[in-house]
Order: structure tokens, then C-alpha cells, then sequence
């Protein structure tokens, strides 16, 4: 029980149990809270699925492997794991920012268990690759990323962190990191963070045969526009939908649009089946 | 801004949910190089350099948005002039309209900065110094348990061996006395019987010294064996549960697990007064562990390590040396509960790899 997917990944459930998947996948520095002014909107005419990647919010710290986690693909198969312990089929799965990229990576690994695809503000690639590729990014840039969320660590954390990890007599220590929003141990965040910004995927894109919906903001300093474009371009039966909200969080900042633009494509999708 | 608020000694700043910059004051202009109404209307991008800009969106905006404030984040911005300033926010998000407004205040921590610079030097130094410490610890461990099993091996093989057939000949050759009614032939028994004892003797030791029986039977077969030995006389129930095979273990894992199980046991059945014993081995995701629980008399937690008092104190030690740990939950009139847990793959940082299966060498 202690291994079941669902309680690894602190697995939320509501909506409709009889209608069609709708699995949301976080991206780096949240959990599955941050769906909170989205999924809602969804309960009526579908099953909806919230869970944390592994290392991030209240998924099981026990769970987590610094092996198995050091790249996204550790993390895509997780996903296909939950998918197929929860026996859920024709998934339409959202993912936002890196949860997007571990989507396209899982529908590589289990090519039936997908129907749709909604990526918002996603990349596949942060750095440059001049004269062709433009992530955003110089590596130097990311690497500054990196020591910045370990400056945050030492800030809080990894004081905490060797009494929490070490004290198996006071679980309840761990309990109350877990707790805290966002909150990521040591060691982890430093490291999904590299295996996010890090990485590069550009080359998995021409296989994937889902479907997808790419949800790019405005003035999104992450994933800039000529991003999404590339991804359209490169992915198979991709709709570019560019929304009016800004940044890069728009299921936080502008949830309502998020939400209809979401569902106008599955709308469409439905009819064009 | 109001103008005392202009001019306090900390950057203050409001964003509207945009992320664009609708109030700042002079304070954070001037460290920054700008007018504050040259920032009005822009975006925080144009603060934040790129790590932090990426941290910013990705996880201080949700996060505000969610918890509704942050406190003492470090976030470098960049000044006019493109170069970086260390800086902590505490940040609160206020609703405003359809949306949220954030308000931040900046405090510049340059020479904090260094400092941690160096204390998260000193913290990587300590790590590896920790981490080197784990190892050595760990092959002192390996290297004590192969030297005591090499002992075990010979007391075993051939020393017992040889008594063994020293009482076999004693036997015979009383029972040659006895039909020829000798009158050495009592003797003889008593020989025999000595050598018999002496025989017991040195397989117990050999035992202490390690059980080889482990490497033979496994962990679980081993510690069944080894709690209805110690069981043996004292009419308390002991039970060994857990059904399903464990997974293949590191040596010394498996050897630190059945020598905490065994001194809980003794524990048990020494201190506990209890009537009844249970004996878990089990395995979840990423660990192997025992539990000993018993009914008995209990204790204060936090007390047992009086001086003399080495079982537990070694227990903890023990489990250390492999990255265990060690949970203990018990209090006076209800019973003791000991559960070690020991990862089931080297901690991260920590200890080497594991070691390989112990040699038998026979040493002589
Ligand atoms: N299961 C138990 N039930 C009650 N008391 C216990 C139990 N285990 C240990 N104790 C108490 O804790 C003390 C310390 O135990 P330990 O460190 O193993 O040393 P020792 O067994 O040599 O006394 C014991 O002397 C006993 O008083
Ligand atoms: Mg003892």
C-alpha cells in the first residue's frame, strides 16, 4: 500500500467518474495546488486527476529517487505508471510549463493512453542554440537559476533538512515540510530544476502522434513565443492557440480564459471525432 | 509614494497581477540606477535577471498567489547598468480587482551574501567530509564483521570439527572400556562428556562471533532460527512474521538488520518482563526494515542510554553505519516498539557503495 502510485503521488480524484480523464500535471516549483482556480470548472463532464511529481509537494519523500529523478524521462514514467494503475484510458492530459514536456515524453512510453494533449506555456528546450534554436536562455543564465534555488535551500531547508531526513523518531518534522506549499527538500529541487532547464527534447517531438492543444501566453519571460511556434511547427496535429493573458502561470493568473480556451479545444475535438 | 515612504531604507515595490510595476520608491530606484518613474508601467523582467526571472514566475508568483506571502526569498536584481544585486523579498499578495496585487520589499544583503557564500562553502566541505566519514565508518564495519566472520569460520570448521572428532573417538573408546570393564571407563565418559561441552562451547562462539547461518538461510530464516534460540526456556511467545521474500539486500544491511533484531530480542526477553514478542521483517519502496515489539514493562523514552548500558547505544551506531535509522516508541506500562530502517540503495551523498559479500578467508 506504502507503494501504490496513488499514494505516492498524493493522488486527488474528483468530477464525474464515468466521464473522460482530465490528468494535470504541475510544473517545476508547485504541486498540484496550483490547479486549485482551474480543475474545478472541469468536475461537471469529467474525471479529473491532480497528483505531485515525485519530490514535489506531498507525494512520498520515500518514493523519490535521485536516479530515477535526475531526468525527465524518470519522471514521464512515472506518469504512464499512474495512468496505468489508475486504469484510466483516452486521458486528455494538461500539463503546465516542465508538466507539459513530461506529457509529450509519456504519450512516447504508452502510445494508447492519450487523447489530447493541453500544454501551457511549455518548451522543450530552454537554451539557445543559435542561429537555429532560441529557448530563451544562455546556459550561464541557467546555471545562475541553479545556484539561485540553492541559496533558497540553504535560506530554509537544508538547516531543517538534516534533522527531518535523519530523525526517523520525529516523522511529524518531515510531515510539516511537506506541508508548506511548493516546499521542495534539498537536493531536489536543485535537481528537477536542472533536469527541466537543462535539458533538451527538441528531438522526441517528431514522434509524438497525440494530438495537442500549445497554450502560449503573452509576454512570457520562461517559454517566449517563438517557443511555442517551434513546437508547433514540430509537433503532429498541434493547435498554436495564443492567449491574452501574460506571464507564465495563466491557470493562477488568468484561470477563466485558461479554462475556456481549454474547453472550446476539447469542444472542437469532440465534434471532429 | 508618500515621501517618508519614498525614502526608507528598504526598495518597495507593487506589481499589479501582470507582473508590471505600478508603485515603487525612490530607495529602489536610486540602488537600481533609475528614476522610479522610469520603472512605472514596466515590467518586473526588466529587475530580474534571468535565474531570477525564471524563479519568479515559476515559483514565487504561484506561490504568492497561492499562500499569499513569501518571506525571505533571495532574488538578485539587476541594476540600469546590468549588474547583479543580492537581494532578499518578503512579498504579500493583495486581491485588487479580478486579480492580485503584489507587494515586495526589498532588502539589499551584500554582505550577507558573502557570508553564506561561505557558509554554503563550508556547508559542501562538511558534506563530503561527513560523507567520507560514512564510508570509512562503513568499511570499518565491513572489515570488523569479515574478521569476526573468518574467526566464526574456523572455530566452526575446524576447531569444532576436530573437538567433534575428539569426542567421537572418546566415545568409542569408552564404550571399548565399558564392555571390558575397564576401569578407565568412567573416566573416559567424563571425557567425553567435557569434550562435549567444550564442543557446545565453541559453536556458541562462534555463533556470537557471527552467524553464518545468515549467508546460508537468509534473513529471515536466520532470525526465525535465532528467536526460538533465544525464545528457548523463558515461555515467552516469540513470532516472526512477514510473508513475501525480502529483496536482495546489501550484506551489510542484512547483517546490521539481524544483529538489531537480535539484541531487541534480548532486550525483550531480558528487560521487558512481556509475554508475548513479535517479530517483523518487511520492505517497502525504497527500505528494508525489523520491527520488535513487545508487550512488556516498557520504559521511559529518552532514558535508556545509561552508562553501561551499550545495546541500544550499538544498535544506533549500527544503523548509522549503513544509513539507517532507528525508531523507538515505548512508555512505562505499554510495551516497546523498536523499528529500524535501513535504505535499500546508498544515501545519496553519503556512505560508498556497498560492500561486496564478505570473503571467508580462513586466516590460519
Ligand atoms: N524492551 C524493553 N522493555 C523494557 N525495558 C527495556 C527494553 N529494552 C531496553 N530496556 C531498558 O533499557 C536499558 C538499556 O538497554 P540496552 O541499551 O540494551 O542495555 P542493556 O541491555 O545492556 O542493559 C535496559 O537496561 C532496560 O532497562
Ligand atoms: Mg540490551
Amino acid at each position: 500500500m506504502q507503494d501504490s502510485p496513488i499514494r505516492r503521488h498524493h493522488v486527488q480524484i474528483s468530477g464525474d467518474p464515468r466521464a473522460p480523464a482530465l490528468l494535470f500535471a504541475h510544473g517545476f516549483g508547485c504541486d498540484q495546488r496550483v490547479w486549485r482556480f482551474v480543475a474545478p470548472a472541469f468536475e461537471p463532464d469529467h474525471r479529473v486527476v491532480l497528483f505531485d511529481h515525485l519530490g514535489s509537494g506531498r507525494s512520498s519523500p520515500d518514493a523519490y529517487s535521485p536516479t530515477r529523478h535526475a531526468t525527465l524521462q524518470g519522471y514521464a514514467d512515472d506518469v504512464v505508471e499512474l495512468i496505468e494503475r489508475l486504469g484510466l484510458r483516452d486521458v486528455v492530459f494538461v500539463g503546465h510549463s516542465v508538466g507539459s514536456t513530461i506529457g509529450l515524453l509519456a504519450s512516447l512510453k504508452n502510445r494508447g493512453a492519450f487523447s489530447r494533449l493541453v500544454l501551457l506555456a511549455p518548451s522543450p528546450c530552454y537554451l539557445n542554440f543559435p542561429p537555429d534554436y532560441f529557448g530563451g536562455f544562455e546556459r550561464s543564465e541557467l546555471e545562475e537559476l541553479l545556484r539561485l534555488i540553492e541559496r533558497n535551500d540553504l535560506a530554509w531547508a537544508s538547516f531543517l533538512a538534516p534533522v527531518v531526513m535523519k530523525n526517523g523518531e520525529r516523522p511529524e518534522l518531515r510531515e510539516e515540510l511537506q506541508q508548506s506549499f511548493c516546499s521542495m527538500e534539498p537536493g531536489v529541487a536543485h535537481r528537477f530544476a536542472a533536469a527541466t532547464f537543462l535539458s533538451d527534447h527538441r528531438g522526441e517531438l517528431e514522434g509524438v502522434r497525440v494530438p495537442s492543444l500549445i497554450m502560449q501566453c503573452r509576454d512570457d519571460s520562461v517559454a517566449p513565443p517563438q517557443v511555442g511556434e517551434y513546437l508547433h511547427r514540430h509537433l503532429a496535429g498541434s493547435t498554436l492557440r495564443r492567449l491574452a493573458a501574460t506571464g507564465h502561470c495563466p491557470h493562477m493568473s488568468h484561470p477563466e480564459e485558461t479554462v475556456d480556451v481549454i474547453r472550446d479545444y476539447l469542444r472542437e475535438a469532440a465534434m471532429a471525432a | 509614494m508618500t515621501d517618508s515612504i519614498d525614502r526608507w531604507p528598504c526598495g518597495l515595490l507593487s506589481l499589479d497581477p501582470g507582473g508590471r510595476i505600478v508603485a515603487v520608491n525612490r530607495s529602489l530606484g536610486d540602488g537600481l540606477g533609475y528614476l522610479a518613474e522610469e520603472l512605472l508601467g514596466q515590467s518586473i523582467d526588466r529587475l530580474l535577471p534571468a535565474g531570477s526571472r525564471i524563479f519568479f514566475h515559476a515559483h514565487l508568483q504561484p506561490l504568492l498567489a497561492v499562500k499569499g506571502q513569501v518571506a525571505e526569498v533571495y532574488l538578485p536584481l539587476k541594476t540600469r547598468h546590468g549588474e547583479t544585486l543580492p537581494m532578499l523579498v518578503n512579498a504579500t499578495s493583495v486581491a485588487e480587482g479580478e486579480g492580485h496585487r503584489s507587494d515586495c520589499a526589498f532588502f539589499p544583503t551584500t554582505m550577507r551574501a558573502r557570508y553564506e557564500e561561505r557558509l554554503l562553502a563550508a556547508k559542501c566541505e562538511a558534506e563530503s567530509e561527513r560523507s567520507r566519514n560514512a564510508a570509512l565508518a562503513e568499511r570499518i564495519a565491513v572489515m570488523r564483521e569479515q574478521l569476526r566472520q573468518s574467526l566464526a569460520h574456523t572455530l566452526h570448521e575446524s576447531l569444532a570439527q576436530e573437538i567433534g572428532s575428539l569426542k567421537w573417538r572418546l566415545e568409542a573408546l569408552h564404550a571399548g572400556a565399558a564392555a571390558a570393564g575397564t576401569e578407565s571407563a568412567n573416566e573416559l565418559a567424563e571425557l567425553a562428556r567435557t569434550a562435549g561441552a567444550t564442543l557446545e562451547r565453541v559453536r556458541r562462539l562462534s555463533y556470537e562471533l557471527h552467524p553464518l547461518e545468515l549467508q546460508q538461510l537468509g534473513l529471515r530464516a536466520a532470525t526465525q532460527r535465532c528467536a526460538r534460540a533465544l525464545a528457548a526456556g523463558t515461555g515467552v511467545a516469540v513470532e516472526v512474521v512477514g510473508g513475501d521474500p525480502l529483496p536482495a539486500a546489501r550484506d551489510a544491511a542484512s547483517l546490521v538488520l539481524f544483529r538489531v533484531v537480535e539484541e531487541a530480542l534480548r532486550n525483550a526477553l531480558g528487560h521487558a518482563r512481556a509475554s508475548r514478542v513479535t517479530v517483523e521483517i518487511g520492505h517497502d519502496a525504497g527500505t528494508i526494515m525489523a520491527t520488535v515489539r513487545d508487550d512488556g514493562i516498557g520504559m521511559c523514552a529518552g532514558t535508556p542510554d545509561e552508562p553501561g548500558s551499550l545495546g541500544l547505544l550499538e544498535i544506533r551506531q549500527r544503523l548509522a553505519s549503513v544509513g539507517g535509522a532507528l525508531a523507538l516508541r515505548t512508555a512505562p506500562g505499554r510495551g516497546c516498539t523498536l523499528e529500524a530502517r535501513i535504505p535499500r540503495a546508498v544515501p545519496e551523498p553519503g556512505v560508498a557503495a556497498g560492500p561486496g559479500r564478505a570473503s571467508v578467508s580462513s586466516t590460519g
